[in-house]
């Protein structure tokens, strides 16, 4: 870590603010490591260097006039290509919304830049947010930092490749299905996914508006959690946000908590370096923490088909008009998952609605009256190759994509949050995530668990296999 | 086979264009996969989910916000 390049946001912000390095140094040291990473990387969908510049400028002056800053004042940040600001593009990562330039700011963003935060570009993503893996039709996929043959994880795909890259010390992604985690898992970042109403989602591209949540990919959970910090909260804009407490400072005191470990499904068949990733992750946990014991959790018996269900069905509501007349300008794979929609009756839609409550009572009532955070690992298995997932080449495609969501779509679909962080390297150097799960509204819980285990488990850097 | 006529009528009358291929293939795997998980569904047996609404999820996740 530099100057230019700080450990952490509330370090970068100090620097500014202390005057050891200027905003418009810092962003354009961002944007130099934005297009030398490029390349290796394609995290980019555009950098917008002069725009960023100005901004820079800006908070420098602002600071010399004695103007009051935010707590990310004239920090460099990059965000997923899906958050509305007027007069830039939000394309979404598709050819469909390539050109569109928004009209008013999202929500988020409006409060990253009331906070003080400079854009330095679009950040690549799976098209409109749909693909556990990040392939892009159109943009091509964003390349894993630690591995340019492993997928990054999608959606937010390029949120993990910038942070995980060093690019940018964070970035907003979006979670529906995994979005936030799986990046955060591949890419070996810390990722939140809010309480389902925690975060607005004005100005925000829809994919599934019953779940879809906006939220920070970070180097280190303090900095995501900060991220979170600025953007939760009630807004006029968007009627579903629910006004709740705002999220509250972590704690380094879990003498109190009661965490419970999730068995069944998300502990048959794990990949050897995931099991022991648990593991390490449980033996350091339990003399921090009040008790660990196996969790309760309800019958989770076809939850990743509910939740697709849900998610699909809003999807296709979203883009039934393109579907209609302009189905060839969606990538192949994107316009095969739109498609069924159309396969969804109206009665399966509500049913999986239904269930949900049913399957969130019996959470709430059973799970959570015996333990306060779960843990579970992000994903079965280490971060696959790209090519096993690559489409109309891979025989195991399917089963691939099936399975790297099986872990983190029964919390999506429950609408509860979820940190995600490494817990463990594997031999080969790869990255083996841990999510941490709560109950609604209680991202501090999870966020404080999820930050005395980092502090606990020192992980060597994860640096560029291809490099070697 | 009568399921993909089913599903090419679908989109025949709601797109009002002709289903591609891999259209179809995922609509008919789509509701081979539900019609076996979701229409099943143990927690709906008995008329369980009669009188629950999907606006009791939003309720539950409201009640959790005053706790």
């Amino acid at each position: 870590m530099s100057l230019d390049n700080p450990a952490s946001l509330s370090d970068a912000a100090n620097a500014i603010r202390r005057g050891d390095i200027s905003s418009v140094e810092m962003t354009k040291a961002a944007l130099a490591r934005a297009k030398a990473s490029q390349e290796r990387l394609n995290a980019f969908i555009e950098i917008e260097e002069r725009p960023a510049l100005e901004a820079a400028e800006a908070a420098d002056k602002a600071l010399a006039d004695g103007r009051e800053t935010g707590s990310l004042h004239g920090v460099p940040l990059a965000h997923k290509d899906m958050y509305d600001r007027r007069g830039f593009i939000t394309g979404c990562g598709s050819k469909i919304r390539a050109g569109y330039v928004a009209s008013d700011t999202s929500t988020v963003m409006a409060r990253l830049q009331a906070a003080g935060a400079i854009t330095i570009g679009r950040l690549n993503m799976s098209e409109f947010a749909m693909g556990p893996t990040g392939h892009n039709f159109h943009h091509g996929r964003a390349l894993n930092p630690i591995d340019p043959a492993l997928v990054t994880g999608g959606s937010s795909s390029g949120s993990g490749a910038a942070v995980g890259g060093g690019v940018v010390m964070a970035a907003l992604g979006s979670d529906t299905g995994g979005s936030i985690r799986l990046p955060a898992a591949c890419c070996g970042v810390v990722g939140i996914k809010p309480t389902q109403g925690r975060v607005s989602r004005h100005g925000v591209m829809p994919l599934s508006f019953s779940q879809d949540c906006v939220g920070p990919v970070a180097r280190r959970v303090a900095d995501a959690y900060l991220l979170l910090q600025q953007i939760a909260g009630a807004d006029g804009l968007d009627p579903t946000c629910v006004s709740v407490i705002p999220p509250q400072g972590l704690t380094s005191d879990l003498s109190a908590i009661r965490v419970g470990i999730a068995g069944g499904v998300f502990a048959d068949g794990l990949d050897g370096d995931v099991a022991k990733g648990m593991e390490l992750a449980i033996e350091t946990l339990s003399p921090l923490v009040g008790t660990v014991t196996s969790a309760t959790l309800p019958d989770l018996t076809a939850i990743a088909e509910l939740a697709n269900v849900v998610a699909m069905a809003e999807a296709g509501a979203a883009h039934f008009d393109w579907l209609r007349e302009r189905p060839e300008d969606y990538g192949p794979q994107i316009r095969m998952r739109l498609s069924q929609s159309l396969a969804m009756p109206a009665p399966i839609y509500l049913r999986a609605l239904q269930i949900r409550a049913v399957m969130l009572k019996a959470c709430l009532d059973t799970t959570f009256a015996q333990a306060d955070v779960l843990i579970a690992p992000a994903m079965p298995f280490l971060p696959p190759l790209s090519a096993d997932v690559d489409i109309g080449t891979s025989p195991r495609m399917n089963a691939v994509i099936s399975a790297m969501t099986s872990f983190t779509r029964p919390f999506s679909y429950l609408g509860l949050p979820v940190v995600t962080l490494p817990v463990a390297q594997s031999q080969g150097g790869l990255p083996v995530a841990l999510q941490i799960i709560a109950r609604p509204w209680r991202e501090d819980l999870a966020a404080s668990v999820a930050q005395s285990l980092e502090r606990a488990i020192t992980l060597p850097a994860f640096v560029d296999r291809s490099a070697a | 086979m009568e399921i993909e006529k089913v599903m090419a009528a679908l989109a025949e009358s709601y797109w009002g264009r002709h289903a591609s291929e891999p259209e179809l293939l995922a609509m008919t795997g789509e509701l081979r996969r539900d019609s076996a998980s979701i229409a099943p569904s143990a927690l709906g047996r008995g008329g369980a989910l009669f009188t629950v609404e999907p606006a009791h999820y939003d309720a539950l996740m409201q009640a959790e916000a005053k706790r």
